[in-house]
């Protein structure tokens, strides 16, 4: 039997590992900023999921996240070239989505709407009532999934009541899971204020919540 | 502690972002307030709850459509790039020569205009001024041209009690001490002239004007004698030059002009 290669992994290898990824990553922000249409698909095929998440948190509308997902793509790809590569690409790319996510929700309340999420309103893009989709089981239980489906509404709803400024945080921190430092880069302000957003963000929450309960 | 300034290290607490010594503080606390302990579970809970939200699902034909628009959105800004760059390379040097051709050609028309403004008067009121037939009757006019007849025609002789002989002295004295004054003027038939081109000083508007207002006397104090008494053609081109020096003499120093 031919012995196998030997894979020593230490320090050294771990370190050569992040300087090989720096490099790439160096090489497709440069492909990025000349404009190559291959890096530019790349991108949106990297990123694409992670912008539409944020979004639907943030909209609570599926439509909503979709045209501001296409949007933010769209200022990504005519920011680029102004892009020092300071912050990470998905980073960068989340601080454009709730840039565009805040000046759609300025235009929402110039216009008088509100965000209201009720099981009788209709999802759009299937042309179905979203408490007939809540029928449709994944579980083994059918009563276990609606009870499910049921709290996770009204967590969005109550999400979708906190005044934007604390939503975004709470979403950034407890549904995406990015630090505080990284926090700070997204939303552009200070570790302290972020802190202060989420503890603020967590109560108004829990308070919201209690309230849809009675 | 207070449970109700607590709310704010509680939720920072859940993220373990507390510093150290507050969580040891706040640890002790939790241990003897159940309202507090009950506020971390709730809190602890609701994370977890944010956390296990179903993640929406991307349709792919939208996946697909943003690819699309983006390359679409790509090949029309490179296009765009294309054309701007086209127009930097072909366009700007000829919009650049362009421009510099218009402003060599505005300041050219400026600084001819600026320079010969005085040539604004009317040509038709000088040359058609009658000659003064009153020189004739002055003898001593009559001989001075003799003697210049063989120069005259393309000299014309200056009139020695006109008013270029009296600009000479009096302002050219004051103001071009060892200076000069050079003009290329057109002298007419009456005796009158005009500055056709300033040669030097080209800056010094006031002795110009004081020159060009001597040059179009039409008393009998003309610059020049009529052109029957030289017997020279009706306009005669010349060069003036008009020059202030200083002659040194045993004899007191005196100032004089020369022509």
């Amino acid at each position: 039997m031919m012995p196998g290669k030997t894979i020593v992994l230490n320090e050294q290898t771990f370190a050569r590992d992040v300087e090989t990824q720096a490099q790439v990553d160096a090489e497709f922000l440069e492909k990025l900023k000349l404009g190559d249409a291959e890096a530019f698909d790349n991108l949106v095929v990297l990123y694409i999921n992670d912008v539409y998440k944020l979004l639907f948190r943030l909209t609570a509308d599926e439509e909503e996240a979709r045209d501001l997902t296409q949007e933010t793509f769209l200022r990504a790809l005519k920011a680029i070239k102004k892009f020092r590569g300071e912050s990470n690409l998905k980073t960068w790319l989340f601080r454009i989505a709730i840039n565009i996510s805040h000046s759609q929700f300025r235009r929402w309340q110039k216009r008088g709407f509100h965000l209201t999420l009720s099981l009788d309103s209709h999802d759009e893009s299937q042309k179905e009532i979203l408490g007939n989709k809540l029928k449709s089981s994944e579980f083994e239980n059918p009563e276990e999934e609606f009870l499910r489906k049921e709290r996770e509404l009204r967590l969005l709803q109550a999400l979708s009541l906190l005044p934007k400024r604390f939503r975004d945080a709470v979403v950034l921190r407890d549904i995406e899971g990015f630090s505080y430092e990284e926090i700070s880069e997204i939303l552009q302000t200070s570790v302290g204020t972020v802190k202060s957003r989420i503890a603020r963000g967590r109560s108004e929450l829990k308070k919201k919540l209690s309230e849809l309960d009675f | 502690m207070k449970c109700k300034d607590l709310q704010h290290e509680l939720a920072l607490y859940v993220d373990k972002a507390l510093d150290e010594n507050r969580a040891i503080l706040l640890e002790a606390h939790l241990q003897r307030c159940p309202v507090c302990r009950q506020e971390l579970s709730e809190l602890t809970e609701l994370r977890l709850e944010l956390r296990k939200l179903k993640e929406p699902s991307v349709p792919t034909s939208f996946v697909l459509q943003v690819r699309r628009n983006a390359a679409l959105e790509l090949q029309a800004s490179t296009k765009n790039r294309e054309l701007n760059r086209w127009l930097q390379f072909r366009i700007m040097p000829y919009f650049v020569g362009l421009t510099m051709s218009a402003m060599i050609f505005i300041l050219f028309l400026v600084s001819l205009f600026s320079t010969n403004t005085i040539e604004k008067f009317d040509f038709s009121i000088v040359y058609n001024k009658t000659s003064k037939s009153s020189y004739i009757s002055d003898e001593s006019v009559v001989r001075y041209t003799s003697s210049r007849l063989s120069i005259a025609s393309e000299f014309p002789s200056v009139n020695p009690k006109g008013s270029l002989v009296s600009f000479s002295r009096s302002f050219v004295n004051k103001r071009l001490n060892r200076g000069e004054v050079i003009i290329v003027a057109d002298v007419f038939s009456n005796g009158m002239a005009r500055i056709f081109e300033v040669v030097q000083p080209t800056q010094d508007k006031e002795v110009i004007e004081a020159l060009q207002k001597a040059l179009e006397e039409d008393s009998d104090e003309t610059a020049f004698l009529p052109a029957n008494l030289d017997k020279r053609s009706d306009v005669t081109r010349v060069v003036l030059k008009i020059q202030g020096i200083e002659v040194i003499d045993k004899a007191p120093r005196q100032k004089s002009n020369i022509k």
